[in-house]
C-alpha cells in the first residue's frame, strides 16, 4: 500500500491553557482534493498551520510526503501553501515578490521570473507585475496568493486555507475552476489539494473526500460520498405524509423514516446490493401510487446537515 | 551551500526592501549626513584654538579607560576620522534598533512570514535579515567616512592620503565589529515580539539598561565585573595599540553577535509564526 500524501496521528496543539487540537488523526491519499471542515474553533486552521509548518505541535506525529513539517523546507518546490490571514509584504512589487518566492522554491532567477509572469497571466494579473503588493485589492492579493501557492515550481501537495474568502461570486467561481484545473494538471491521480473552508457548498463542489473536525478532534473522515451517506441513503422532500409501511416493505429499503416536521422521507439501503438511482426509482413509484406530492429528491444528506449532526 | 544561497537570497531581497522603505532611507541618510557634517566641522576647525579644544575632548572620550599609550596611539589618527569613528560607535546602537526592530516582528505581525515558512529554513530567514542590516549600515557608514576623508585631505594640512585612508578603513572595520553585536541583539529582540511597537520599546529599554549598567559598573568597584557582560565595554579596547587587547575586544564583540543571533535562531525554531 502506498504511503499517504499526508498523515496526522494524535496531533495535539495548545495555546497556553487552551487545547486547539486534541488528538486529531487522519490520512489523506495522494491525488485527493480533501476538505477540512468544522465550526469555528474546531481546530481546522490550527491543523492547517501545523501541516504548513507555521505552528509547532505539542504532541503527535505529522508527515507530508513522508517529511516532518519541522523540516518542511526540505519539501521546497513540492509544497504550495495559501495561508488564510497572511498579508503580502506591502512595499514589494508583485513580480519581484513572486520571483523571490520562486527562487526560494529552488528555481533559477530566470525560471522564477518566467513562472511568475505565466502565473500572473493565468489569474489575469499580468499588468500588476510592478504594482506594490500593498496596493492590490483583497481579491487581487488572493489571486497573487494562489499563484505563489499553486503555480511556482509545480507543487505535488497544496494546502489552501479559505481560498475564496472575501472574493465576489464571479472571482470565487474562477478560483474554484482554477483549483480543479490545477488538481487535474498533476501527474497520475492529480495533485493532492487540502482545502480548509467554511464554505460547505464550495467544498462539496471541489472535494472528493473530507474530515469534519469538532473541538480539536476528527469526528468523521472519508470520501464525500461516505460522509454524506450518498451511497446508502436517499431523501425525498414531500408535500404530504406517505404510508411508510409500503416503503419499508420494498426489498431495496433496509430502513425508512419520515420526519413530519421537515416533511422529509429518508430511505436507507445496502450499498453493496443496490445503487442509489435504482432505490430512488422504486421509492418514487410507491410515492406516486400513494398520490404523495414530491418537492425534491437527493442522494444522501447535505454536508451542512452532516456538520450540524456531528458537531 | 543551500543554506548560504538561502541566506543571500533573503539578504538581497531585504536590502531592496530596506531601501524602498522611506523610514530606513531617512535614517541612513540622516546618520550619514550628521557623521559627514561632524567630520567636516572637525576638519575645518582643526587648527583653530576651538578645534584644538574639541580634539582634546574627543581624545579623552574615545580613550576613556585607556592609558597613556592609548592616548599617543589615538593622536596619530586625523581628528575628523577619529570623530567619524566615535560618532559611528555612539549612534550605532539606536540606529540599528530603529532600522531593525520591525525586521522580524513586522513580518510576524502581518504573518507575511507564512509565505516563506514552507520554502526556507527559519535560520536563513533570520541570518539573511541580519546580514542585510549589516550590509546596509556599513555601506552607508563607509560612504559617510569617505566624505569625511575627502574633506580632511582638502582642509587639514599635513594629512597623508595613504595613512588617512588606512586609518579610516581600519576604524570602519572595527565599527563593523562593534555594530554586529547590536545587530545580533536587535534581531533577537525582534524575534521575541509579534508587535513591532513592543519590539521597539523592549529594544529601547535594553539599550538604556545596557548603558546604565555600563555607567554603574564603571562607578561602583564591587560590580565592575558586570562590565564584561556589556558590549559597550569593549568599544575602547577595539582601538587599543596592544594587539592582544584589540583582538580580545573584537572577539568578545563577535561573541556577543554570535550569542544574540543564536538566541534569535533558537527562538524562531520553536515559536509559532
Amino acid at each position: 500500500m502506498s504511503e499517504p500524501a499526508i498523515s496526522i496521528q494524535g496531533l495535539v496543539k495548545r495555546y497556553g491553557q487552551t487545547v486547539a487540537v486534541n488528538g486529531a488523526s487522519l490520512e489523506i491519499s495522494a491525488g485527493r482534493v480533501f476538505g477540512l471542515i468544522g465550526p469555528n474553533g474546531a481546530g481546522k486552521t490550527t491543523t492547517f498551520g501545523v501541516l504548513a509548518g507555521f505552528l509547532r505541535r505539542d504532541a503527535g506525529e505529522v508527515r507530508i510526503l513522508g517529511t516532518d513539517p519541522k523540516n518542511i523546507h526540505t519539501l521546497k518546490g513540492k509544497l504550495g501553501v495559501l495561508p488564510q490571514d497572511a498579508l503580502l509584504p506591502s512595499t514589494e512589487p508583485v513580480g519581484a515578490l513572486l520571483s523571490h518566492y520562486g527562487r526560494l522554491a529552488g528555481l533559477s532567477g530566470a525560471e522564477a521570473q518566467r513562472q511568475a509572469r505565466e502565473g500572473l497571466e493565468r489569474v489575469g494579473l499580468q499588468t500588476s507585475w510592478s504594482t506594490a503588493a500593498g496596493a492590490l485589492s483583497h481579491g487581487m492579493a488572493r489571486r497573487v496568493g494562489l499563484v505563489q501557492a499553486m503555480l511556482l515550481a509545480s507543487p505535488e501537495v497544496m494546502l489552501l486555507d479559505e481560498p475564496t474568502n472575501g472574493l465576489d461570486p464571479k472571482s470565487a467561481a474562477q478560483v474554484r475552476a482554477f483549483i480543479k484545473q490545477i488538481h487535474a494538471d498533476g501527474a497520475g491521480a492529480g495533485r493532492t489539494v487540502v482545502i480548509s473552508s467554511h464554505n460547505l457548498t464550495e467544498l462539496e463542489e471541489l472535494c472528493d473526500s473530507a474530515a469534519i473536525l469538532d473541538r480539536g478532534r476528527v469526528v468523521v473522515s472519508g470520501t464525500m460520498s461516505e460522509i454524506t451517506s450518498q451511497a446508502e441513503e436517499v431523501r425525498f422532500l414531500l408535500g404530504d405524509a406517505p404510508l411508510l409501511s409500503a416503503i419499508q416493505a420494498l426489498p431495496c429499503a433496509s430502513a425508512a423514516s419520515f420526519d413530519s416536521g421537515k416533511n422529509l422521507l429518508a430511505v436507507r439501503f445496502a450499498k453493496e446490493k443496490f445503487e442509489a438511482e435504482a432505490v430512488i426509482g422504486q421509492v418514487l413509484r410507491v410515492l406516486l401510487d400513494q398520490n404523495v406530492r414530491i418537492s425534491g429528491v437527493s442522494k444522501g444528506r447535505k454536508l451542512e446537515e452532516r456538520l450540524l449532526e456531528l458537531t | 551551500m543551500e543554506l548560504g544561497r538561502e541566506i543571500l537570497e533573503f539578504t538581497r531581497t531585504d536590502l531592496a526592501r530596506l531601501f524602498r522603505s522611506g523610514k530606513a532611507l531617512v535614517l541612513l541618510v540622516l546618520y550619514g549626513l550628521i557623521e559627514a557634517a561632524g567630520g567636516v566641522i572637525f576638519a575645518l576647525v582643526a587648527k583653530s584654538p576651538a578645534g584644538q579644544l574639541m580634539s582634546s575632548g574627543l581624545l579623552a572620550i574615545v580613550a576613556s579607560g585607556g592609558d597613556k599609550a592609548m592616548q599617543e596611539h589615538l593622536q596619530q589618527i586625523p581628528v575628523p576620522i577619529l570623530f567619524a569613528y566615535w560618532f559611528t560607535l555612539f549612534v550605532m546602537p539606536p540606529l540599528v534598533l530603529l532600522m531593525g526592530f520591525d525586521q522580524i516582528s513586522g513580518e510576524l505581525s502581518t504573518r507575511s512570514v507564512r509565505y516563506l515558512a514552507f520554502r526556507s529554513r527559519r535560520i536563513s530567514w533570520a541570518l539573511g535579515k541580519a546580514l542585510a542590516q549589516v550590509v546596509a549600515l556599513f555601506g552607508l557608514s563607509l560612504a559617510a567616512n569617505l566624505v569625511v576623508l575627502v574633506f580632511s585631505l582638502a582642509t587639514v594640512p599635513g594629512i597623508a592620503f595613504a595613512s588617512a585612508l588606512g586609518w579610516l578603513l581600519e576604524l570602519w572595520l572595527l565599527s563593523l565589529i562593534y555594530g554586529a553585536a547590536y545587530v545580533g541583539l536587535v534581531t533577537l529582540i525582534s524575534t521575541l515580539f509579534r508587535t513591532p511597537f513592543l519590539a521597539l520599546a523592549a529594544g529601547a529599554l535594553a539599550l538604556v539598561g545596557l548603558g546604565m549598567a555600563g555607567l554603574l559598573a564603571r562607578w561602583i568597584d564591587s560590580i565592575h565585573f558586570v562590565s564584561y557582560a556589556l558590549p559597550g565595554s569593549y568599544a575602547s579596547g577595539l582601538i587599543s595599540p596592544e594587539l592582544s587587547v584589540a583582538a580580545g575586544s573584537a572577539a568578545a564583540l563577535l561573541g556577543f553577535a554570535v550569542v544574540f543571533l543564536s538566541g534569535a535562531v533558537g527562538v524562531l525554531q520553536v515559536r509559532d509564526l
